[in-house]
């Protein structure tokens, strides 16, 4: 699996140099000169540790804060970089979303360490909003009388309490119930309502 | 009169079941620092904890033993113990939780520091506490 890492520098010498390390390390690095050109692309790009520099010309790492949209914030975890950091900055900068913050001159394994890290919780994010989409698929394609019935069934009621809340006799709930199952692709009630759960079906 | 107390500590859980750890102290701590007018903030950054919290003194001190119990965490140390003028903090919340090695950096500065509030490292981390709970500038 690919995993990105981004670069956002004005600095050549910083985004060679952070390129380097950040590949030796068996990352992906995708360097950007400033941080509109990110933006533009960040859409298209797939999920990745952003590295941004706090001070650049025309839009500055703050600026970028404000402008990546709240739905793309999740994929892209950001670490800003400064030279001149303080404990003030370094808040609101967490404060505003940022996952981390790294003042120069850092030690490679510093950098690499929060990256590594950041990638850990990005790959179990990712792995929840793949559960979360692969549960809607499937149990999008049950009839709104299957879906009423699996609902109460992962809620722990019996067969019987199901007919009852539905105004339903108990064979009509044990047909909908084999029919729910044989749709999402499962053979036993506790698979269904671990789909149930993903899907997000009893929140 | 009002008691204080900030520590720092280790966690004992692996990172990985943070949110399951975390979600009940907030739970707990919010109803029972409320009942014991209690106030302050925790701390709990990548593996370390930190905690101010200030309150009359038998409620801190009925804190502070169960603090010192607890098996959550562990390598506790106290940074502050002062008797303060007023309270500083208004309330109680966890005023921050997440991967920054930044803030994690500034609790493990604390550890090992003398007791006193003059000290530095104190007065750093007392900032760290203040900057998370300001009301937001931007």
């Amino acid at each position: 699996m690919i995993r990105s890492v981004y670069i956002v520098d004005d600095d050549a010498s910083i985004r060679r140099s952070t390129a380097f390390l950040v590949k030796s390390a068996g990352y992906q690095p995708r360097a950007f000169t400033s941080a509109s050109d990110f933006l533009r692309e960040a859409p298209t790009l797939l999920p990745g540790v952003l590295l941004l520099d706090v001070r650049m010309p025309e839009m500055d790492g703050f600026a970028l804060l404000d402008d990546l949209p709240a739905s793309l914030g999740a994929l892209f975890p950001i670490v800003m970089i400064t030279g001149h950091g303080d404990l003030a900055t370094a808040v609101q900068a967490i404060r505003h979303g940022v996952r981390d913050f790294l003042e120069k001159p850092y030690e490679d394994d510093d950098l690499l360490g929060i990256v590594a890290r950041l990638w850990d919780d990005l790959d179990g994010h990712l792995s929840h909003i793949e559960q979360r989409s692969a549960a809607l698929r499937l149990t999008g394609k049950l009839t709104e009388r299957e879906r009423e019935v699996l609902i109460l069934l992962a809620q722990g009621r019996p067969n019987k309490l199901v007919a009852h809340a539905l105004d339903l006799s108990i064979r009509t709930v044990e047909m909908h119930r084999a029919q729910m199952l044989e749709r999402l692709g499962v053979r036993t009630l506790p698979e269904a309502t671990r789909l149930a759960l993903a899907a997000g079906l009893l929140e | 009169m009002l008691a204080s107390w900030m520590y720092v500590s280790r966690a004992t859980f692996p990172a990985s079941d943070a949110n399951a750890v975390i979600e009940p102290i907030a739970r707990v701590s919010m109803r029972r620092n409320a009942d014991l007018e209690v106030t302050g903030a925790l701390i709990f950054a990548v593996q370390h904890f930190a905690q101010y919290i200030e309150g009359p003194p038998a409620a801190v001190d009925f804190l502070r033993t169960a603090i010192e119990r607890d098996g959550r965490h562990r390598s506790l140390h106290t940074v502050l113990d002062d008797r303060p003028e007023c309270r500083r903090f208004g309330g109680w919340r966890i005023a921050y939780r997440g991967l920054a090695t930044y803030v994690e950096k500034t609790i493990v500065s604390v550890q090992g520091q003398p007791t006193a509030e003059t000290g530095d490292a104190a007065a750093r981390l007392l900032r760290l506490f203040r900057e998370f709970s300001l009301p937001d500038a931007r």
